[in-house]
């Protein structure tokens, strides 16, 4: 499972990755469930981190910063997952822009929901396409499962995030890795929703980059996997559509 | 019920890795997969009409191939 790190939280801090945080806690039962989980890191949330950094060999600051979040992250449910993507989308916004956010959103729920992606090349590939789906959290909620391939889920994340088609086929449900590589231009460093192309043309794979030296790469039934985009040897280039 | 979700519906150790996508020192553990997933060269019959042959030889031109 994915669990972003959003921001430095700290007493005072609001928005829903707080609420997150409220909840992991209860998880790994340094807070009671209750009624009153508000977005609002106050005094009780403080001491409740401090509670959490003192057991688990942290700077007991009462902040929460990536290294207390990579010992609560295991603590986070799904849900709790989906708000810390969902605020690290809207932060991304103001940098990255909308559309590449959404993009790296829909991967990151899609990566959570691998055991509901399934993996071909036939005619059943560009379902979110074809299906016209907007948000893949409701239509995983719903028990919809998904058949993608790697350059049919990356052309998804493009569509739900209404960035332009990287195929430039208008979103008519066609498209590979070679439409892929001809259009947009090539980058060096990689930004976030950049696809990256392994082999020579027309190419092998095509993963998207979400940040953090990351990648989400659907290339089997196993799929989608977070890894390095240079986990293979035939790593050839990036591509950016906006 | 807590809102959606059942008290007690704590996340269950499934031995998954979780990952936390940040920059800085505190990846949980490390993502990389093993193995080369991802082989589309048989779609690509499927789909060369859908690239001219000029697209294809701009492209390699500016790949330097």
């Amino acid at each position: 499972m994915i669990v972003p790190y959003t921001r430095a939280l700290h007493r005072g801090s609001k928005g829903i990755d707080v609420l997150a945080t409220k909840r992991a806690l209860a998880h790994a039962h340094y807070r009671r469930w209750g009624f009153g989980f508000t977005k609002t890191a106050g005094p009780r949330w403080v001491t409740d981190i401090r509670k959490f950094q003192k057991d688990h060999g942290l700077k007991q600051d009462g902040q929460y910063g990536p290294k207390t979040h990579a010992k609560l992250a295991r603590y986070f449910d799904r849900y709790g997952a989906r708000l810390m993507s969902l605020k690290k989308k809207q932060l991304q916004q103001a940098t990255i822009g909308r559309g590449p956010a959404e993009a790296v959103h829909q991967a990151i729920v899609a990566y959570n929901n691998a055991g509901l992606v399934h993996y071909t090349q036939s005619g059943l590939r560009m379902e979110i396409v074809r299906r016209g789906i907007k948000d893949l959290a409701k239509w995983f909620a719903a028990r919809n499962s998904l058949y993608e391939d790697c350059s049919s889920s990356s052309t998804g994340f493009y569509y739900i995030a209404g960035m332009p088609d990287p195929n430039d086929l208008h979103y008519n449900g066609q498209g590979f890795t070679g439409t892929i590589a001809v259009h947009g231009r090539r980058v060096s460093t990689p930004a976030p929703a950049d696809l990256g192309l392994y082999g020579s043309y027309p190419y092998r794979h095509v993963v998207i980059y979400v940040g953090g030296g990351r990648c989400v790469s659907h290339g089997s039934e196993s799929g989608p996997k977070l890894t390095s985009p240079y986990y293979r040897s035939d790593f050839s280039h990036w591509r950016r559509y906006v | 019920m807590i809102g959606r979700f059942k008290r007690g519906e704590a996340p269950v150790d499934t031995g998954e890795p979780v990952y936390t996508l940040t920059d800085e020192d505190g990846d949980a553990q490390d993502p990389y997969v093993e193995g080369e997933d991802g082989d589309n060269s048989e779609l690509a019959p499927q789909y060369e009409g859908l690239v001219s042959q000029e697209e294809i030889d701009r492209h390699l031109a500016e790949e330097g191939k």
